[in-house]
């Protein structure tokens, strides 16, 4: 073997300045700075809403629950729920005191909606810049392949730092300015314990996105971290109340660090360490993976299915083959969620048919609902979460079709005797073809699931119900469309995430801070009725297929004018 | 000479599909070396092995004598290396883009990053985003070039230039060797080796198929020889020559191509009344061609005898 070539010695003239420490951290500087920079704005977007959530719900539990016995009163009445009625934000903690309300009613959500972000960040980190055609550069540089994984992982951990800082800040800033009940100061060390386990369980899914990115690519990395986000959460939410999901609880981190709370005066350090191990695990696993194997985009030896010819007829085929893969598995993915819930039916009707008083108050709220039937179950048990999960699907849809443009398909595709606008309305229509596939396929696993129970009810009645769920998902797909064909393509999908997730979270601070039922209606999701229960909101339903369509033409329209390729 | 890139029986396969097979390559520093081949020949697969980029299936690669697999970050430092396919940071300007790739090498001799955007007429204030694909392409030679890189990788490298651009990058290849530098340039354009390579390999299906310098792959082909006669000369006389083939007549004018020496067929014509001669040597995209051209038509002759014979 020959020795290896001394370096030439090459003294540059006029050395370019050695990155400062700042540019190293935040910037150009380095690998990790670069990273860092690229998350900022999303890391502290995050943070301030995650503290906006905090400090409102602070302030709506301290004007309304202002005396010790209103506390214990609301504690009572909603621990007296039965879980299915608590919702699905798990455990009730000492929600009488400031603390322990918070962790309940919001910071125990916080960690899904972070945890999106985790999922699509780290599943990317490194898969995507290999995808792009970035990383052979990159990787080219004298820096082992080791440390560009480690720097990557570690300037978007810091970016979620942030995220974490700017919401421990609002919830001890809240705390501090509103406990004024025994009880209701906690420590900064409660606060930092409580963000800990935010910090963790959010990059808890984006490990795993992670670790599976380096084999499956980008999007086999993206499905495994939503699994493990959404099953975990689910899992958790609904252990008490349906027992496949008790059975199930051992794999949700969730359920692994539910016992620890130090906003509400418990902790469990033993639970979080473990799923920072665990995370770390899997961290070092995806770094090693990109150290060791082949620099190429990975496929995971998934299976290929052949292309039926149709797919390749038009534009509109041709955008439905490329939707229909996503929409088939995230359609089974709902598909499953639904059949499971469905198969408690009959456990649930059996748990509350006990308790007539139970029956009587819900009654109260629902006055045409018969809630011992699987529709009643679904609508209580279901109908909020399922609208989420499909509104992500969605948007993946969505993200898919501005993919064509994005990636600079759209110009060859355009350099076909077609006209924009045409290739507009069929594309446009695919991604709507692709959310109705997906809808059909999630009514089919949710009636199969109730058909098994003896109240099944109305299986007529649970199709239409969760079938609304489509037309919803299509008039937000209609709104990201619009803005895509409108503005740019890069907007659709997260116009379409931001819409969904603001209609959630409206609802959600809106019922916290007892928001007038006008500014709540602000929310498309709650004009849709309790169609599960056979109420159908007709102007909502008229809305939102207006949104479906005129998001179509909208965008067709915008096609025409604007430039493409932006 | 010191061999500044040198291969092993370097293969590498992806499951059932060819990558390179027992390819041996070197190449000696100071040289700009042309690595020459069309669309999925093994060219890429071959730059990515030499930085470690994929891990060889068998056999070795070994730049400035190390190992590529390793102690590839002590090949990296002395590397500039431009992608045939690649991309980068839409959000970031020309200007950041090679400001980070700077950073991330260190010792960058500004004034000379700021020469080369000059003379490749690159305007760094625009995103990398909204760049033409040849002032992308631009972005990425500066980002190769500007360390002054002993090794100079490059995959294609003129692709989207134009005429005047790809000229400064001549220029700055032919600096390169000046200053002893080691230039290898993966190419399909083969007038583009033509006039700046020392050496060139050609490979095909994943194997090298020859290794030369540019003079000597001239010489070891056909010359195109044009004879004009007053009156009808027999061109079986020529045809009979060792060396001779693809006799045509027109008229009073043989062509033919011959290799090796082209004093018998000299010595033959002079014996007629002969009018006018043409040597004419071939481009290295005539031996190029027809290199490939006689393979496949041995490939294609092997075949069709073994699927006889079956």
């Amino acid at each position: 073997m020959s020795a290896a070539t001394p370096a030439r010695a090459a003294v540059p003239a006029t050395p370019m300045p050695v990155p400062n420490l700042a540019s190293r951290l935040f910037g150009l500087g380095s690998i990790f700075g670069k990273t860092f920079r690229d998350s900022r704005r999303t890391a502290i977007l995050l943070g301030v809403v995650a503290a906006f959530l905090v400090i409102v719900s602070a302030v709506a539990l301290a004007t309304e629950f202002d005396t010790v016995e209103k506390r214990r009163a609301i504690a009572a009445q909603l621990g007296g729920l039965p879980p299915i009625f608590q919702g699905m934000l798990g455990e009730m903690i000492n929600i009488e005191g400031l603390g322990g309300f918070l962790s309940w009613r919001i910071i125990n959500f916080l960690p899904v909606i972070l945890g999106i972000w985790t999922i699509v960040a780290m599943s990317g980190l490194l898969a995507g810049e290999v995808g792009r055609g970035s990383m052979d550069l990159v990787a080219a540089t004298p820096r082992t392949r080791g440390r560009i994984a480690l720097e990557k992982l570690g300037g978007y951990l810091l970016a979620l730092l942030v995220t974490t800082a700017l919401f421990a800040l609002g919830t001890w800033a809240s705390i501090a300015a509103l406990a004024t009940l025994p009880g209701d100061m906690v420590g900064a060390d409660a606060v930092l314990g409580h963000a800990a386990w935010i910090l963790v369980a959010t990059v808890a899914p984006g490990a795993v996105a992670f670790a599976a990115a380096a084999f499956l690519g980008r999007g086999g990395g993206l499905a495994l971290g939503a699994i493990a986000l959404f099953g975990s959460f689910l899992i958790n939410g609904y252990a008490a109340s349906i027992s496949a999901f008790e059975a199930l609880k051992p794999i949700s981190y969730f359920s692994l660090t539910a016992r620890h709370r130090p906003l509400a005066g418990v902790e469990d350090w033993a639970a979080v360490g473990l799923l920072a191990a665990i995370s770390l695990g899997l961290c070092i696993a995806g770094v090693l993976a990109f150290a060791r194997r082949d620099l190429l985009v990975p496929t995971g030896g998934r299976v290929r299915l052949p292309t039926l010819p149709i797919f390749l007829a038009g534009p509109f085929t041709r955008s439905l083959g490329e939707r229909l893969p996503a929409a088939l598995v995230w359609g089974l993915g709902l598909a499953a969620f639904g059949a499971i819930v469905s198969f408690s039916v009959d456990e649930f009707v059996a748990a509350i048919s006990g308790i007539p008083q139970l029956i009587e108050m819900v009654r109260q709220f629902f006055p045409n609902a018969d809630i011992t039937t699987a529709a009643g179950f679904l609508q209580l048990a279901f109908f909020s979460e399922a609208i989420l999960f499909l509104a992500v699907a969605t948007t993946l849809l969505v993200a898919g079709w501005a993919s064509d443009e994005n990636e600079r398909r759209l110009e060859l595709i355009l350099s076909a005797p077609l006209t924009r606008t045409g290739w507009a309305v069929r594309s446009t229509l695919a991604v709507m073809v692709g959310i109705a596939v997906m809808t059909a396929i999630l009514v089919a696993g949710t009636v199969a699931g109730a058909a098994t129970q003896a109240a099944a009810g109305d299986l007529g009645r649970v199709a239409t119900g969760v079938a609304v769920l489509g037309i919803y998902g299509m008039a937000l797909a209609g709104i990201g469309l619009a803005v895509g064909g409108l503005v740019r393509p890069s907007l659709a999908a997260p116009v379409t995430l931001i819409v969904a997730l603001g209609n959630f979270l409206w609802e959600l601070i809106g019922s916290i801070a007892d928001f007038p039922d006008a500014m709540l209606d602000l929310s498309l999701s709650r004009h849709l009725g309790q169609p599960m229960l056979g109420e159908f909101d007709w102007p909502g339903m008229a809305l939102c297929v207006a949104l479906a369509i005129g998001g179509v033409v909208l965008c067709a329209v915008g096609m025409r004018r604007r430039d493409i390729g932006r | 000479m010191t061999a500044v890139i040198e291969t092993q029986q370097l293969t590498k396969s992806y499951g059932s599909y060819r990558g390179i097979v027992d390819v041996d390559l070197v190449v000696n520093e100071g040289e700009i070396f042309g690595f020459l081949g069309p669309n999925g020949a093994g060219k890429t697969t071959t730059i990515r092995l030499l930085l470690d980029l994929i891990k060889p299936t068998s056999g070795s690669a070994r730049v400035f004598g190390i190992e590529a697999s390793a102690d590839p970050v002590a090949i990296h430092r002395r590397v500039g290396y431009l992608p045939g396919e690649w991309n980068l940071y839409d959000r970031l300007t020309g200007g950041e883009t090679i400001r980070y790739f700077a950073n991330l090498r260190g010792g960058i001799d500004k004034a000379y990053v700021d020469r080369l955007i000059e003379r490749l007429d690159l305007d760094p204030s625009r995103r990398f985003g909204e760049y033409s694909r040849g002032n992308k392409q631009k972005v990425g030679l500066v980002v190769a070039l500007q360390h002054r890189p002993e090794l100079l990788i490059l995959d294609e490298p003129t692709s989207g230039l134009d005429p005047l651009v790809q000229q400064a990058f001549n220029e700055l290849l032919f600096e390169a060797k000046a200053e002893g530098r080691t230039v290898f340039l993966s190419s399909h354009i083969i007038s583009e080796v033509e006039r700046t390579c020392d050496r060139v390999a050609i490979i095909r299906e994943g194997r090298l198929i020859r290794t030369d310098s540019v003079e000597g792959i001239r010489r070891l082909s056909a010359h195109e020889v044009e004879l004009r006669f007053s009156g009808d000369v027999d061109p079986a006389q020529f045809e009979a020559i060792e060396g001779v083939r693809n006799v045509v007549v027109e008229g009073r004018v043989i062509r033919m191509l011959v290799t090796g020496p082209i004093a018998p067929v000299v010595r033959l014509a002079g014996q007629h009344d002969l009018v006018d001669l043409v040597s004419r040597e071939p481009s290295l995209e005539e031996v190029f061609l027809s290199e490939y051209a006689s393979r496949s038509d041995r490939s294609a002759s092997t075949s069709t005898s073994a699927g006889a014979s079956r």
